[in-house]
C-alpha cells in the first residue's frame, strides 16, 4: 500500500517529523515500509521553460529549433521533434546534466547540425504515465515561473512510502488508516478533512431505487446521483498522485473513485445511469448459469451463490469484484450512480475466487471493510465528481442497511487475561485509557472487567479478548515486555536411538568420503517415464513451477544423478553424495529413505595407482550399512527397481522389508546425464533398519594363544561367486579357523579363459592352545578335498 | 718418551676426522681408524705389557686417557650423525594416505547446532510428512479456506483432494498436540515447500525450525526469553532482539522476529542498513489452533515460532545465494 506524505499530512500533521524518525515505531505496530521513493531522487535538473519562438530546422523537416526562456537561467535552445510544440507554451524543460525517470541522461547534443542543449518533458519522462504522446504542455494560469524547478507543479516534491499490510489489517489499506498509526506513533491528533458537499434540489430518490434482496451478503448500500458530468481527464495533480501510489488514471470519474478509495479504503463503483434499466438498483443472488459480462471484457457464468448487483433487467456489476460492460463510464457518460456499499467478506472471496476475478476491489472486500467509511466515502466521492466532473449532486443518499449486522462490536476483557497472556500487569485504568485513545468506546468498567465497543474499522480483526491483548501489547510495546523462562517441569527423558543410528550411519558414509547434498524431491513426467514408471495417479504437483518439479520423486538417487551431473561437467574427477531425503512414490508411501552414488575416477598419488570408483565402492557403504544395523546375515535378493543396470541391483531383506539396495545406474539413464563412467549406488529404508540397531555391544572373549597362516588359492570356473567358495571354506575350517580373507582375483592369460583364481589367506587360532602345524594339515586336506568335490577346485 | 710424543698429534688427527665425519659410514671409519683392533691406540696397549712398570704407568696413563676422550667424541658424534640420518630419509612434505572424512552439508550443521540448543533447553524433536493435509497445514491453524491469509501461503496443491506441499512446518504443531498432551514443548525441523520463483533469497524448497510450548502459565515474556536464550547461544551474548507486531492466523499476538546485525548496528549490505536482521515469526498460540486440537485454551497458553534453516546459515557462514544450497558443487561442499 503506497501513501505519499503529503497524502498523509492531509489526515495527521506531520509538521516537524521526519520518517526515519516513525519508521521503528511504526514497525513495532506492525505497519513495515517496504519501500521508499523520492522521485526528487531519480529525476534531477528539470526547470519550467517558456518557448518564445519555434523555427523550422534548416536540414530536418521533422525537427524544430525552439528558442527556450528559463529565467534567472538565460536562454536555450533546445532541438525538438514534438508534434505539439508551439511557441508561448510553457515547458518542463530537461537542461544538461539531467536526469530522467528512466535513468536517461541528457546531454548537449547537435541534431543535424544545431546545437540543442535540453529536451522537453512529457509525463512518460517524469513516470506518471505509462505512455505519452508528445510533451507536457503547462496551464498558463496562474502563470508558472521561468526558470523554477519543474518537480512541485507535478506534486513530485513528495515522497512515496510503500507499507506491508498484514491480511488482518483491512484498515490500513487506506491513508486515513495508516495515518491513524502514524498519529498513535506520533502521539499527534487524527485529523478529518472537511468534507464539502453541495447538493442541489433534486431529490436522489427520483432518480435512483435501491432494494437490497439479500441483507445477509450485502450489509449496507448506498447511492448517490451526479447529474450532468462531463466525462475528461482528472486535474493533474490528481493524476500526478495516483500515478505515484501506483493506480492507473482512467477518466475523471473513476479517477474520483479511486482516489477515495485510496483515502478511507472502501471500493466504490460509479455506473452510468443510463445504463441501469429502470432508474432500479437491485442487490440479489444471481441465478445459477446467469450470464454476466465484465467491464475487463470477460463473460461469466454466475452460480446462486453469487451476489449480483442488477437493475430491473440483467446484472450490471459482479457486487465488490468487478463493474459490468452495460453501465460502465465512457466518454459519452452524463449522469453517474455512484455506489458504495459494504458486503460480506467471504461471499466477495469465494466468487472472485470462484470467477478467477482478483481484483483490486475483491482483495479489499474479502479482507473486510468499515461499515461507517461507508457514508463518508459516498459523500467525499460524490463531491470530488461534482468537482472535477462540473454535474450536479442530487440531495441525499439513498442507504439500505441490514438490520441484524452491529458495525461496533462489543467484547469484554478480563484486566487479570492480561499478565496471563503478556506476562506484565497494566492497571485498569491504563488499559481503559489505551482503548479510550484507539478510539474504542468504553461500555462498562467493573472491578477487572472492561466491556468497549470496537470501532467500526477493526469489526473483522478484533473479535475476541486475545485480539484486544493484543491491541494492549502492540501499544504497550513489545520491546518492553521484559524477557522470562517457562518454569518446565522435568520430564522423563527418552533416549532417541533412530538419531544415535543416523549418526552412526553417517560416520560410514563420511569416513568414505561421501558429501551429503540437499535435493529438491521432484520429478518431470519425462524422466518418470524413461526410468519406467507410469505417472498414473502417482503424487503430483498441480501448479508446479516448472516440467521438471512436477512430480514427486520416487527415485532420489536421480536427484543425486543430477548432482553428480552438475559435478562432472564443473570438473570433479570422482563423485561420492549422499542425502538424507524421502522418496514419495505414491502417497501413502512417503518415506525417509538415505541415497547414494558414486562415480568418476579417484585419481593416482603417490601412494596409490588411482581407480575407477564403482562396486567396491559402494558395497562398502552397504556392508557397513548392515554391519551397524546388525543385520549381517539380511536375506539378498535381485531387485526389480527400474534404474538397475540388468542383473546389477540387489536388495536385502530386514524383517520382512527391503531395508537396503545397491545397483549400477541403467546406462541410458546416466547417458540422460552425460555421465560416460559407471554409476553406482544405492537406498537405504533408514526406519526399517533403525527397528533393528542395537546401540550396546557385547564383549566376545578372545585368545591369548598365537595364530597359524595359511594361503591356499583355488582354480575355478569364472561364473562360481566368490562368496560361495568362501562360505564351504569357513564351513570346513571348524572352530578354529578365525578369519578367511579373499586377498586375490586372477582372469587372464596364466588360465584357460573360462578359469579364474581365487586366493584366500586363512588364520586358525585356538582358544585353549598353542596350535600344531600338523593339527592344521588336516584341515586343510579336508578343504582343499572338500573345494574340489563340490567346486572342481583345483590347487593352483 | 717417544710413544707418549705421538699420543697429541694422533689426538689431533682424530677430532679433525671425527668432526668431518657426515654419515654412519664415516664414523664408523672413524671408530675403526682409532680405536679397532688395528688402531694407534691398540697397538700402544700391546706395547705396554712390554714396558717396565714404571713407563707402563706413564704411558699407560695417557694412552687410557686419549681413548676415553675418543669414546666419548665418538658417542656424541655418533647422535649427531643418527639425527642427521633421520632428517634425509623422510619427506615430511609427502602427503597422508586416504582422504579426509568428507562432510555433512552446511545445512545439517545448521540445524544440529539449533536441535542441541533447544534439547538442552528442554525440547524434543518432532516430525510430520512434508505431503499434508489441507486440514493440519492450514484450517486447523485458524487458515481456513474463507481468509484471505490462505492465499498468502502460495501453495504448492497436489493432485489429491485436500492435500498440499506443507507450506510451513507448523502442521507438525498440530499432530504433536493431537497426540500428546501438555506440557508440551517441541522443534519440528523439516522441508517446506512455497511456489516462489527461485532467486538469490527464495528457493521453492526449504527448512524451517518451528518450536511450540503448551504449558500452563506460558507468557510472551517466556517467548521473547527462550528465543534471546536460543539466540545468545547460537550466536554469543552480545546478540540483541527485536519483536515487532505482525499477523499469523495461528498466533496472538503475533510478531516479526529481529536480531542485531553482525555489523554492531552500524548498517551493512547484509541489513541492508537497517542494523536488525529479520529471523522468523513468533506469537502466542491462538485459542482457535488449541480448539482445533481439543486443548483448553482457559487452562493452557502457549508460544510458537519458527525460523528458516537457509537464512540462519546464510547469515552464519556468510552464503550469499540460497540456490547454492541446492546446487550441492563439491567445491563448496568440500570446502565450507
Amino acid at each position: 500500500m503506497k501513501v505519499t506524505w503529503n497524502w498523509l499530512n492531509e489526515f495527521v500533521d506531520l509538521d516537524g517529523l521526519a520518517l526515519e524518525d516513525l519508521e521503528h515505531r511504526l514497525a513495532s505496530q506492525g505497519l513495515h515500509i517496504e519501500e521508499v521513493f523520492c522521485p526528487s531522487d531519480r529525476i534531477k535538473e528539470v526547470y519550467i521553460g517558456y518557448i518564445t519562438r519555434v523555427e523550422k530546422h534548416p536540414d530536418a523537416d521533422r525537427l524544430q529549433v525552439c528558442h527556450v526562456d528559463m529565467g534567472e537561467k538565460g536562454t536555450l535552445q533546445i532541438v525538438t521533434a514534438a508534434p505539439n510544440v508551439r511557441e508561448k507554451a510553457f515547458v518542463p524543460v530537461a537542461v544538461e546534466g539531467a536526469v530522467l525517470h528512466s535513468g536517461m541522461v541528457i546531454k548537449k547534443a547537435k541534431l543535424r547540425g544545431v546545437e540543442s542543449r535540453g529536451m522537453f518533458c512529457s509525463l512518460e519522462e517524469l513516470g506518471l504515465e505509462e505512455h505519452s504522446e508528445g510533451i507536457f504542455l503547462m496551464e498558463e494560469s496562474p502563470e508558472p515561473v521561468r526558470g523554477a524547478p519543474a518537480l512541485p507543479y507535478f506534486g513530485l516534491d513528495d515522497t512515496v512510502i510503500d507499507f506491508e499490510i498484514t491480511s488482518n489489517r483491512p484498515d490500513c489499506l487506506s491513508v486515513r488508516g495508516i495515518a491513524r498509526e502514524v498519529a498513535m506513533a506520533a502521539g499527534r491528533p487524527l485529523k478529518t478533512p472537511p468534507l464539502q458537499i453541495r447538493e442541489s434540489n433534486t431529490a436522489v430518490t427520483d432518480k435512483i431505487g435501491v432494494e437490497v434482496k439479500d441483507s445477509a451478503k450485502c450489509l449496507r448500500y448506498t447511492a448517490r446521483v451526479i447529474q450532468g458530468v462531463s466525462v475528461k481527464e482528472s486535474p493533474l495533480l490528481v493524476r500526478c498522485r495516483l500515478a505515484l501510489v501506483g493506480l492507473r488514471c482512467i477518466n475523471n470519474i473513476v479517477d474520483a473513485t479511486n482516489y477515495v478509495m485510496w483515502e478511507y479504503g472502501l471500493p466504490l463503483h460509479a455506473f452510468d445511469r443510463s445504463g441501469v434499466s429502470g432508474g432500479k438498483i437491485v442487490v440479489r443472488k444471481a441465478s445459477a448459469g446467469e450470464g454476466f459480462d465484465t467491464l475487463a471484457g470477460e463473460h461469466l457464468q454466475l452460480t446462486d451463490e453469487d451476489l449480483l448487483i442488477a437493475d430491473t433487467k440483467r446484472g450490471i456489476a459482479l457486487a465488490g469484484v468487478i463493474g459490468g460492460e452495460n453501465s460502465e463510464i465512457t466518454p459519452e457518460t452524463k449522469d453517474v450512480v455512484l455506489e458504495a456499499a459494504l458486503f460480506d467478506p467471504v461471499s466477495i472471496r469465494m466468487t472472485a475466487k470462484r470467477h478467477n476475478q482478483k481484483t483490486d476491489s475483491s482483495y479489499r472486500f474479502e479482507r473486510g471493510m468499515d461499515f461507517e467509511a461507508v457514508e463518508t466515502s459516498s459523500q467525499r466521492a460524490a463531491s470530488l465528481i461534482a468537482l472535477w466532473g462540473g454535474g450536479e449532486l442530487c440531495r441525499g443518499m439513498v442507504d439500505e442497511k441490514s438490520t441484524s449486522f452491529e458495525p461496533r462490536r462489543a467484547l469484554s476483557l478480563r484486566v487479570s487475561q492480561i499478565p496471563r497472556h503478556l506476562g506484565i500487569s497494566l492497571s485498569q485504568d491504563e488499559v481503559s485509557l489505551l482503548f479510550q485513545k484507539l478510539d474504542y468506546d468504553i461500555i462498562e468498567e467493573r472491578e477487572g472487567l472492561i466491556s468497549l465497543s470496537v470501532p467500526s474499522g477493526r469489526f473483522w480483526d478484533i473479535s475476541r479478548e486475545i485480539d484486544l491483548i493484543e491491541e494492549i501489547a502492540r501499544f504497550y510495546g513489545y520491546d518492553k515486555i521484559p524477557e522470562s523462562l517457562p518454569l518446565l517441569k522435568m520430564r522423563k527423558g527418552k533416549s532417541d536411538k533412530r538419531t544415535l543410528f543416523y549418526r552412526e550411519i553417517e560416520m560410514i558414509l563420511l569416513a568414505n568420503g561421501f558429501y551429503e547434498c540437499y535435493l529438491y524431491p521432484f520429478i518431470s513426467e519425462e524422466l518418470m517415464k524413461k526410468i519406467g514408471y507410469e505417472p498414473g495417479d502417482r503424487p503430483r504437483v498441480v501448479n508446479p513451477l516448472n516440467r521438471d518439479m512436477e512430480y514427486m520423486n520416487p527415485e532420489p538417487l536421480l536427484g543425486l544423478v543430477k548432482a553428480a551431473e552438475t559435478n562432472l561437467k564443473r570438473g570433479a574427477g570422482a563423485v561420492r553424495l549422499y542425502e538424507w531425503g524421502k522418496s514419495y512414490p505414491s502417497f501413502e508411501g512417503e518415506a525417509e529413505t538415505l541415497s547414494f552414488l558414486c562415480a568418476g575416477f579417484e585419481p593416482k598419488t603417490v601412494y596409490s595407482p588411482g581407480h575407477e570408483l564403482g562396486y567396491f565402492d559402494a558395497k562398502t557403504i552397504i556392508e557397513g550399512l548392515l554391519e551397524k544395523a546388525g543385520c549381517r546375515e539380511a536375506e539378498r535378493r535381485e531387485s526389480r527397481r527400474p534404474v538397475w543396470a540388468p542383473q546389477s541391483g540387489f536388495v536385502y531383506m530386514v524383517n520382512g522389508k527391503e531395508a537396503l539396495e545397491i545397483g549400477m545406474l541403467r546406462k541410458d539413464l546416466a547417458d540422460i546425464f552425460d555421465i560416460r563412467q559407471e554409476v553406482w549406488g544405492g537406498y537405504a529404508r533408514t526406519a526399517a533398519l533403525a527397528e533393528r540397531f542395537q546401540p550396546g555391544r557385547s564383549f566376545v572373549p578372545f585368545s591369548p594363544f598365537p595364530p597359524v597362516y595359511f594361503d591356499l588359492a583355488f582354480v575355478v570356473d569364472s561364473s562360481l561367486p566368490a562368496g560361495e567358495l568362501e562360505s564351504e571354506i569357513v564351513e570346513q575350517g571348524g572352530a578354529l579357523l578365525e578369519e578367511c580373507r579373499l586377498f586375490d582375483r586372477y582372469e587372464g592369460d596364466r588360465l584357460p579363459s573360462d578359469k579364474k583364481s581365487l586366493a584366500f589367506s586363512l588364520t586358525f587360532r585356538s582358544q585353549e592352545r598353542t596350535l600344531t602345524e600338523k593339527e592344521i594339515d588336516g584341515i586343510i586336506q579336508k578343504i582343499v578335498a572338500r573345494m574340489k568335490k563340490v567346486f572342481h577346485a583345483e590347487l593352483r | 718418551m717417544k710413544e707418549t710424543e705421538k699420543i697429541g698429534p694422533l689426538l689431533q688427527a682424530f677430532h679433525k676426522e671425527c668432526d668431518a665425519a657426515a654419515s654412519p659410514g664415516e664414523w664408523n671409519d672413524v671408530r675403526v681408524k682409532y680405536l679397532g683392533r688395528k688402531s694407534v691406540i691398540m697397538e700402544m696397549m700391546k706395547l705396554l705389557k712390554t714396558l717396565s712398570p714404571e713407563d707402563k704407568k706413564t704411558l699407560g696413563k695417557e694412552v687410557n686417557k686419549a681413548k676415553a676422550e675418543m669414546e666419548r667424541a665418538l658417542e656424541e658424534k655418533k647422535r649427531a650423525v643418527e639425527s642427521c640420518k633421520g632428517q634425509i630419509a623422510v619427506d615430511w612434505t609427502l602427503p597422508a594416505r586416504g582422504v579426509l572424512p568428507a562432510k555433512v552439508h552446511p545445512l545439517t550443521t545448521v540445524r544440529r547446532q539449533m536441535e542441541d540448543i533447544f534439547i538442552r533447553m528442554g525440547f524434543d524433536i518432532r516430525q510430520g510428512p512434508d505431503m499434508e493435509t489441507e486440514w493440519h497445514c492450514f484450517d486447523a491453524l485458524n487458515i481456513p479456506e474463507t481468509h484471505p491469509a490462505r492465499d498468502e501461503q502460495d501453495t504448492f496443491y497436489l493432485n489429491r483432494e485436500k492435500m498440499v506441499l506443507r507450506t510451513h512446518t507448523s502442521p507438525v504443531q498440530i499432530r504433536t498436540m493431537l497426540e500428546e498432551k501438555p506440557p508440551i514443548y517441541m522443534i519440528a525441523p523439516g522441508r517446506v515447500y512455497r511456489n516462489d520463483v527461485p532467486d538469490a533469497s527464495h528457493s521453492p524448497v526449504f527448512h524451517q525450525v518451528e518450536a511450540l510450548a503448551v504449558d500452563e502459565n506460558i507468557t510472551f515474556g517466556d517467548l521473547k526469553g527462550v528465543i534471546y536464550a536460543f539466540l545468545s547461544e547460537l550466536f554469543g551474548s552480545g546478540v540483541k532482539t527485536r519483536f515487532d507486531n505482525s499477523f499469523f492466523p495461528f498466533t496472538e499476538p503475533s510478531a516479526e522476529v529481529y536480531m542485531s546485525c553482525f555489523c554492531g548496528g552500524k548498517g551493512c549490505s547484509v541489513c541492508k542498513g537497517s542494523g536488525w536482521l529479520e529471523i522468523g515469526g513468533a506469537g502466542m498460540v491462538d485459542p482457535e489452533v488449541f480448539r482445533a486440537v481439543g486443548i483448553d485454551p482457559e487452562k493452557y497458553t502457549g508460544f510458537a515460532f519458527g525460523f528458516g534453516l537457509e537464512r540462519m546459515a546464510m547469515l552464519m557462514y556468510g552464503v550469499p545465494d540460497i540456490r547454492y544450497f541446492y546446487e550441492n558443487d563439491l567445491r563448496m561442499l568440500t570446502t565450507m
